[in-house]
């Protein structure tokens, strides 16, 4: 019963190779073309599902009821201006460097796309053939510094100088706060001793209790991984990369068109990517808080689940809290976070030593 | 029509081929995009990409924390820094920096020689030792694990005087930084008159 | 006495920066041990999770937004009392007539010069023939209620004034006599102004 769809879809394109004569093992490459289909719906969908949610809670949070007009409830508002987008002219400033600018948003897409190859969907019979890594964890960290790339490309291309204040910082902050980010994401390779992310989701099958969250010695982690993955996505208190009113809109300020369009494309499927990535090491990933699953699709329902709770958590914090400084922002990071992660790496090393 | 019989090799040797051309396509190509790019700017991008490409050539071998260590430090790390030193550089300066080829003929020769030494010793090396056939570990272990047990046993001493290299060169830059602006500071009263003070109170502050 | 300074980093205290000077109150500065600190980071936390709280339950209140014109929130809502909105001739209800006498002093009181008048007759036969109001000039300054001897035009509280073309902007005189038999509550002018004067008062003290 176990993921029989997974067995199905591979049994499918098995048949469908020795219909045409296909060799075996392009039936593994067929499966990555679906798997990469499967990602780039997913992507859009989330990242404008994200957006709509994103306006509901803000309106709601604000006594407001957010888009209501385009369609039952305003769900059509964010495809809209998706298509809106679509049509807009692209317009790249006259002195601007037409290399970097183009290559801001692709390579900022690009490594948030190639987040989720490591993602586990589902039992290991998986569908979306993603990459079951021993190295999962590492590759996650290494591909979102790309990234960091793609700011700098975009700001310094611009010919702006919001545009390259807004890079500076956005990639100062990043490069920060990715240091408690990976600090707190080892505690929890202390805990599941591999960098795999579906063994880790292995050993947080069992049930609810059984997930890293509960472990009171990784507790802090999860909140340093909280605060450290909300400032990985540049929002609202710590989004001085493209501050409003300091800088127009930070690195993307030149950019219309589609082009702005990846990058908030980009910057919401990002948060998807670590609210996945949360899901994985604390929430228990793909596995059903009761423990045992059994139906198809159901690991994909629950960590998407797990996932759409972070991107709530995360909202929440963006419409609550007012941006920080800049200097209050490094002084965040490296005073009170590094410390912290520090520490809580030395406490869980030293409560798995000693228990 | 069936491909696995074509030049004798297997399916997954066929995959292997196309991926090693591929990636190794993309180091080659950015790697000539970093020769002859014209802006340093452009050719740090094009370095970004010859590495990523190198990455990938680790990846097919089996080496994949080699793999994540590529991307996370050379891709993630080093390009960064590079392309934020010709950034500030740029600003500095406030003009572009351009990188021509004045030095095409040695660096042909550099190169050419680099191969003449490089390819004997390959050559004598493999015929020794024999081509690997298998290059990632059958020891039951997974990378990760046999790599991180390396680091802390047997290659322990070379581990840690590379962090302490590393800190070393990080504490310098720290000091470097800051040995100039306290030069600034001390010149700063002297070129306002010398009897300033040096905390500025509040009536001095302009409101 | 205290020192004041500008703040940089973390304040450790109020930040109550000064609305003249700009600088802030630091309270005199404690030694910064392990326990402060981290009585520091509670406190901050504590703050944090209190504005999280009040969000929150912003989030499950009841919704503020009327969706005009999509759906009337509140059935007959009438803005406040005193607002200027559609005008209005007040019909006499004994003799079922104007109140207005066409004496003019509202058309040459008029800074925007947005009436005009035509009247007709003499003595108590006197009456406006033809009564135009723009409203594309109307200053909604009150100055036409306030002079009028007679107390024969007001504002109503209408404010869905829109029209789509400049010339349904000139009110005659039929659809300034509708507008003052439908608004059967209009402001009384005299009257109204008086209350809501009062009432001002009142809230000022």
């Amino acid at each position: 019963m176990i993921a029989d769809w997974a067995e199905r879809i591979r049994a499918f394109s098995e048949g469908l190779c020795t219909r045409f004569g296909i060799p075996g093992l392009l039936v593994d490459v067929l499966a990555w073309i679906f798997g990469a289909i499967f990602v780039l719906l997913l992507i859009t969908v989330v990242a404008l599902a994200a957006i709509y949610l994103e306006r509901k809670v803000s309106g709601y949070i604000q006594s407001r009821l957010g888009p209501m007009r385009v369609g039952p409830i305003g769900l059509f508002q964010t495809p809209m201006d998706a298509l809106k987008l679509l049509e807009k002219e692209d317009i790249v400033p006259r002195d601007a460097d037409r290399f970097l600018h183009l290559l801001g948003p692709v390579l900022l897409v690009s490594a948030t796309v190639m987040m989720f190859a490591v993602i586990p969907w589902d039992v290991r019979a998986n569908v979306g053939r993603w990459l079951d890594w021993e190295i999962g964890l590492l590759y996650l960290v290494a591909v979102s510094g790309i990234g960091m790339l793609g700011i700098v490309c975009g700001g310094w291309g611009s010919n702006n100088k919001w545009s390259l204040l807004g890079a500076l910082r956005g990639v100062a902050q990043l490069i920060s706060y990715e240091i408690p980010l990976v600090l707190a994401a080892m505690c929890v390779v202390l805990q599941a001793e591999t960098l795999s992310l579906s063994q880790m989701v292995e050993q947080q099958q069992a049930g609810i209790w059984a997930w890293f969250l509960w472990r009171p010695w990784l507790m802090l982690p999860a909140i340093l991984l909280l605060i450290a993955g909300i400032a990985e996505v540049n929002r609202t208190p710590f989004d001085i990369p493209e501050a409003e009113s300091e800088l127009v809109a930070g690195f993307h300020t030149e950019y219309s068109g589609m082009k702005f369009g990846l990058f908030f494309l980009a910057e919401y499927t990002h948060l998807f990517v670590v609210g996945l990535l949360f899901a994985v090491l604390f929430l228990g990933g793909w596995a059903s808080p009761l423990g045992g699953s059994n139906l198809p699709f159901e690991g994909l329902v629950w960590l998407n689940l797990k996932a759409w709770i972070f991107v709530l958590i995360a909202m929440w914090v963006r419409w609550t809290l007012p941006r920080l400084r800049v200097d209050q922002l490094m002084a965040m990071c490296w005073k009170l976070l590094i410390p912290a992660s520090f520490a809580a790496l030395v406490i869980v090393g030293v409560v798995l030593m000693y228990a | 029509m069936n491909l696995v019989q074509y030049y004798g090799l297997t399916a997954e040797q066929w995959l292997e081929y196309v991926g090693f051309l591929g990636t190794a396509g993309v180091a080659l190509v950015s790697g000539l995009g970093v020769l002859f790019a014209r802006r340093v700017l452009h050719a740090a991008v094009w370095l970004l990409f010859c590495l990523l490409g190198v990455a990938g050539l680790f990846a097919l071998m089996g080496a994949h924390v080699l793999f994540g260590v590529q991307i996370l430090v050379y891709a993630g790390a080093i390009a960064v820094m590079i392309i934020f030193a010709v950034l500030l550089l740029e600003r500095a300066t406030g003009r572009g920096i351009l990188s021509g080829n004045r030095h095409l003929f040695a660096g042909v020769v550099s190169a050419g020689a680099f191969v003449v030494v490089m390819a004997p010793t390959l050559g004598v090396a493999l015929w020794a030792a024999g081509w690997p056939s298998q290059t990632a570990p059958t020891t039951g272990q997974t990378n990760v694990a046999l790599i991180g047990r390396l680091f802390l046993t047997r290659h322990l001493l070379a581990f840690e005087l590379m962090s302490v290299v590393l800190l070393v060169a990080m504490i310098g830059a720290i000091v470097l930084a800051r040995a100039e602006r306290r030069s600034d500071a001390e010149e700063a009263p002297e070129a306002q008159g010398g009897g300033a003070a040096h905390v500025p109170t509040e009536e001095a502050r302009p409101s | 006495m205290r020192e004041m300074r500008e703040t940089r980093g973390f304040v450790l205290g109020p930040y109550n920066p000064s609305p003249t000077t700009g600088l802030v109150d630091v309270p005199p500065r404690r030694r910064l041990t392990v326990w402060n600190a981290l009585w520091l980071i509670a406190e901050g936390a504590w703050t944090i999770l209190v504005g999280h709280w009040v969000t929150l339950r912003n989030f499950w209140r009841k919704k503020v937004t009327d969706q005009y014109p999509h759906r009337q929130a509140r059935r007959n809502w009438l803005p406040g009392p005193g607002y200027r909105g559609d005008f209005a001739l007040i019909t006499d209800w004994k003799t079922w007539e104007l109140r207005c006498i066409a004496c003019l002093q509202c058309q040459n009181v008029c800074p925007s010069g947005c009436i005009h008048i035509t009247p007709e007759g003499r003595g108590r036969e006197r009456h406006p023939v033809e009564f135009y109001i723009d409203a594309g000039l109307c200053q909604y300054c009150w100055l036409c209620v306030e002079v009028c001897p007679a107390s024969a035009i007001t504002m109503t509280p209408d404010y869905e004034t829109a029209v789509d073309t400049p010339r349904k902007l000139i009110r005659d005189i039929d659809y300034l006599r509708t507008r003052g038999l439908e608004f059967d509550d209009v402001q009384r002018p005299l009257e109204a102004q008086q209350t809501a004067e009062a009432e001002h008062e009142d809230k000022g003290e």
